[in-house]
């Protein structure tokens, strides 16, 4: 029996207990709820935890605290869904500083928010986890296999190095169209074959696999929610170089145009894990910045 | 623990000039495993060259680096120092402080030693983790594809097969010759050109290590330098060539008359036909297009009239496959078309033609025997016009120099001269570039014989109301803009690459330069090499260029693929890509990036994985930045090996 934590910090949107829920008849068995604020309505984190689930991106003071307790009290501690993997779609909100975006957002800066931090963060900027389960959310199978591996004592699995092209079904011929669109934009799409190459952009090529292809299989090009694969660091750095290399034919101003939210795109799901510095520039705002910690 | 040996070049002043040495010598002796570290005013002299091969002995160096300048020029230099002292040659690392740190920061030495310091720290690291590397020997065809027959191609041929070595010719047109056939006299010296031209021609239709392949093209090569797979399509003549002896009866029964292309359009040729008397192989063709049997179904005369029954209707194209150990382009130019400088009027009036045109009207074996008569008029010009730089040299059309456009003005001037001695002649160029060997002399020459020189560019010409054309041209010396009347226009054109080039770009993978030209690896140091190894250009389709440095440029291209067949081996590219079969996706990403079509996906386990042809791929490593799962390494460029380098760049 595994004295679980379900750790919800405040980038979230609850994807991740609702995936829990999913899969919650499969597990019951081996699991004990020890503390949610969500699903089981337990505030305080005992002591003696076996496995704490954190999702959501760190982004306010009090997460930070909480998450600190949490690993002090877990035995093993894991980031649940891309979030708390990578920082997740909160961590697109990185490239404004807070003042700005809570300008953005409330149009004056309101009282009751909490202290927000400089950035959206994933959790292993501040404590260790010991495993990371990406997704948005995180594809069930590999969540009962974890839960089971912590069950059984079982070494934890390893994460894949593939990527998501390796399981998908869509047929491939290795020649691109020379041409970008959106999927919106081709009324002749044939579902059956590799999105990529015929201009739709498709982020499985950079994206870890263990989704079993769901998305390009049912008409979707993927989001790319389940992050790099092993060998790669940075996931929108390799989408750009790849997609920048295959559609090369392409004139660059007009690949540009047909890509009007390259931020969106690439690092929609890992932009505060990626390689991109922040600029002195931004740096210094963000230390004038109300605030920052 | 790898010990490590850096040099530092001073490369005279460019880059101590710059650049504090010592200090970079002072910083980079503290890193760990640097056993020495030194600086000298040449490193790539043999004296520097020495330092590095005694240091190797004397210290037991395993891993060298020289600060200096491009790996592109000098790595090859200093991988021969340490093969000189046993060590492997993939133990070297340059940094290249020069091209990429004191050239281009001059203004600001104190960051720029600083820049330097750790871009030699950076290839340190990388040397501490480079790995050998095992080159393989693979055997060279010995034999030469040449594409084109014109002097460049005839020149390099004769060459090849005069080292003993098999070479085919390919030439599309039905003669070899291209475009100095079509001259009557080359400047300076005024030689009559198929004089000089025909016995080389005659010489490699019977030479026997020359395989003559006239109408045909190249249409796919496979393969790499010493083993390229070419196939051929040699197009149907119509006529048996191993039957023909050449008599022309055939020629001069056929009725039909159309526009030779030999001629410029100025004369006309037969259906069946050879495009000029002195043609190499004197074997004609059925021009299908306007050949009446072809077209209607009626005539067949040629048949009735050929001696050895040489015509035959049937024959179909064909391919031939063979293979060749080097390639050498020479598919030359072609005139630049005037129609696209309308001011000159050139297809409005039929007094206005090219240069080639002239070359027609002069040569004894064109449309007129070599009076000069205005086309369409019937009679010699009294004045004349010779408009240089056409097109050349003039941002709207071709930005670049035609090299031979100045001399021909001059040469067509002389031309006028001698056929109609009374003749107005004005040569309007905006400068005379008489560059050449014997070529100021010439300009000098044809400047005493009465021409008249204006410097500037015409800027139109009209049909004047006394019938003749006007010519509008700015004097600057007089500052006055004149109207020459005259009776014929010629148009120096500049010089474009032959278009029939552009299929054998796609099918060698060849660039070009800006300019459209095929592009060399280096303007000075390797100007008939190209990217692709054991393909090399020559004459025109390198660049505009006059008979003379043609052929020079032709021998030099013969001497290189005759090296590379000497040597009878090329060592495999060391620095190729690997997959990990593991980690790659099957995405395919690698199969559309590789240029070379070095990689495939095959099935394997019931997975699609890429797998690499070591001996096609050149190590550009663009399929290793390209991969998205990180499955491909490429050998001295390793993940760790860059990452050790932006660790210590970043430090
Ligand atoms: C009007 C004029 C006058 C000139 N007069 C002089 C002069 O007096 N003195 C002087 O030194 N220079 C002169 N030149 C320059 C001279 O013509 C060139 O230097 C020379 O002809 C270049 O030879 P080449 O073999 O490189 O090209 P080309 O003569 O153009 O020959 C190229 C050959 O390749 C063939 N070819 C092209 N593509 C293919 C293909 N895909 N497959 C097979 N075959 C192909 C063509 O049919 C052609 O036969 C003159 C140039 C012009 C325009
Ligand atoms: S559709 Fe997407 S996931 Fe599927 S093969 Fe193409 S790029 Fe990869
Ligand atoms: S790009 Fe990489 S992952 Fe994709 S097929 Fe090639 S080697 Fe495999
Ligand atoms: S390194 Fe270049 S040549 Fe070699 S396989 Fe990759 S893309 Fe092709």
């Amino acid at each position: 029996m595994i004295r679980l934590a379900l750790v919800s910090l405040s980038g979230y949107c609850s994807g991740c207990e609702v995936a829990l829920a999913d899969v919650i008849s499969e597990v019951l068995p081996r699991i004990e709820i020890v503390y949610s604020t969500l699903i089981a309505d337990i505030d305080k984190l005992p002591s003696n935890i076996d496995l704490s689930l954190v999702s959501g991106a760190v982004r306010t003071k009090h997460d930070i605290e909480v998450l600190r307790e949490a690993r002090n009290k877990s035995k093993l501690l894991v980031a649940l869904g891309s979030c708390a993997s990578f920082g997740g779609i909160p961590g697109l909100a990185n490239v404004y500083v807070v003042a700005e975006l809570l300008r953005e957002i409330y149009g004056t800066y309101p009282r009751e928010v909490p202290k927000l931090t400089r950035a959206a963060a994933p959790v292993s900027e501040y404590v260790q986890v010991d495993y990371r389960l990406p997704g948005c959310p995180p594809p069930y199978k590999l969540l009962i296999e974890l839960l089971v591996c912590v069950d059984e004592k079982k070494p934890l699995p390893k994460p894949p190095s593939r990527t998501v092209c390796d399981e998908c079904s869509l047929k491939k011929r290795d020649v691109y169209e020379e041409n970008v669109y959106r999927l919106g934009e081709r009324d002749d799409v044939d579902f059956s074959r590799c999105f990529l190459e015929q201009g739709i952009l498709c982020m499985g090529i950079a994206t870890a696999s263990g989704c079993e292809a769901q998305c390009p299989s049912r008409g979707v090009p993927c989001r790319g929610c389940r992050g790099p694969p092993a060998k790669i660091v940075d996931q929108g750095e390799r989408l750009l170089s790849s997609i920048a290399s295959v559609f090369s034919k392409i004139d660059e101003e007009e690949l540009v145009r047909k890509i009007p939210d390259p931020l969106g795109y690439f690092y929609r799901f890992t932009l505060p894990s990626s390689t991109i510095p922040y600029t002195p520039e931004i740096l210094k705002r963000m230390e004038k910045d109300e605030g920052s910690d | 623990m790898p010990r490590v040996g850096v040099y530092v070049c001073h490369c005279g002043k460019n880059i101590a000039g710059v650049l504090d040495v010592k200090r970079i010598v002072r910083e980079v002796a503290k890193e760990e495993d640097v056993v020495v570290c030194k600086d000298y005013p040449f490193m790539c002299s043999s004296e520097g060259q020495r330092l590095i091969a005694e240091d190797i002995r004397r210290h037991n160096l395993d891993r060298i680096v020289v600060a200096a300048c491009s790996p592109r020029t000098h790595e090859p230099i200093f991988q021969e120092a340490l093969k000189r002292a046993g060590l492997s040659p993939f133990f070297l690392e340059m940094a290249n402080i020069r091209d990429q740190c004191s050239w281009v920061h001059e203004h600001e030495k104190e960051l720029a030693t600083d820049k330097a310091i750790r871009l030699v720290k950076a290839a340190v690291a990388k040397a501490r983790l480079l790995e050998e590397i095992r080159v393989e020997k693979i055997s060279v065809k010995q034999s030469v594809l040449v594409i084109g027959g014109g002097v460049a191609g005839i020149t390099a041929a004769l060459d090849v097969a005069k080292a003993g070595f098999k070479v085919y010719l390919v030439e599309k047109n039905s003669s070899i010759g291209g475009h100095m056939a079509q001259l009557d006299k080359t400047f300076p010296t005024l030689d009559c050109s198929i004089c000089i031209l025909g016995p080389l021609m005659v010489e490699v239709a019977t030479h026997p290590n020359i395989t003559l392949l006239t109408y045909s093209e190249v249409i796919e090569v496979e393969g790499y330098v010493g083993n390229f797979k070419v196939k051929i399509l040699k197009k149907a003549r119509k006529v048996d060539e191993t039957k023909c002896t050449g008599c022309l009866l055939c020629m001069e029964k056929c009725p039909t008359r159309v526009p030779s292309e030999f001629d410029r359009g100025l004369g006309e040729r037969k259906s069946i036909y050879v495009p000029f008397p002195q043609a190499v192989p004197r074997v004609p063709v059925i021009d299908t297009e306007h050949c009446l049997y072809f077209t209607k179904g009626v005539c067949r005369l040629c048949e009735k009239i050929c001696p050895v029954k040489a015509i035959n209707y049937e024959q179909e194209d064909e391919i031939i496959e063979i293979e060749v150990g080097a390639i050498i382009v020479a598919t030359g130019y072609e005139e630049y078309d005037p129609r696209k400088v309308p001011e000159y009027g050139y297809g409005m009036f039929t007094e206005v033609i090219t240069g080639l045109q002239l070359e027609r009207l002069a040569s004894s074996f064109g449309p007129t025997r070599g009076k000069i008569l205005v086309p369409g008029k019937n009679k010699e010009p009294q004045r004349v016009a010779i408009l240089a730089c056409t097109g050349s040299r003039d941002e709207k059309n071709l930005p670049y120099c035609c090299r031979v456009g100045c001399m021909n003005a001059l040469k067509h001037a002389w031309y006028i001269k001698h056929s109609i001695p009374g003749a107005t002649i004005y040569v309007i160029a905006p400068d005379v570039r008489s560059f050449g060997k014997g070529y100021e002399e010439f300009y000098r020459r044809i400047r005493s014989e009465g021409v008249i020189l204006i410097k500037g560019r015409a800027s139109e010409v009209h049909r004047s109301p006394e019938g003749c054309l006007g010519v509008y041209v700015y004097d600057p010396s007089l500052d006055e803009v004149l109207v020459l009347k005259v009776d014929l226009v010629v148009l120096e054109m500049g010089l474009v690459p032959n278009p029939a080039s552009e299929k054998i770009r796609d099918v060698l993978k060849l660039s070009k330069s800006t300019d459209g030209f095929f592009l060399e690896v280096h303007p000075k140091l390797r100007p008939v090499e190209t990217s692709i190894e054991g393909v090399f250009i020559c004459g025109c389709a390198q660049s505009p260029k006059d008979i003379p440095d043609t052929v020079a440029q032709a021998s030099s291209a013969a001497m290189k693929a005759v090296e590379l067949l000497a040597k009878g081996y090329v060592e495999s590219v060391p620095y190729v890509v690997s997959v990990d079969e593991e980690t790659c996706s099957g995405c395919g990403i690698c199969v559309s990036v590789c240029e070379f079509n070095a990689i495939e996906i095959v099935e394997k386990n019931d997975r699609r994985v890429a797998k690499v042809n070591t001996a096609l791929c050149k190590g550009c490593g663009s399929c290793a930045a390209a991969c998205p799962s990180g499955a491909i390494e490429q050998a001295h460029f390793t993940r760790e090996q860059v990452l050790a380098m932006i660790k210590a760049l970043a430090r």
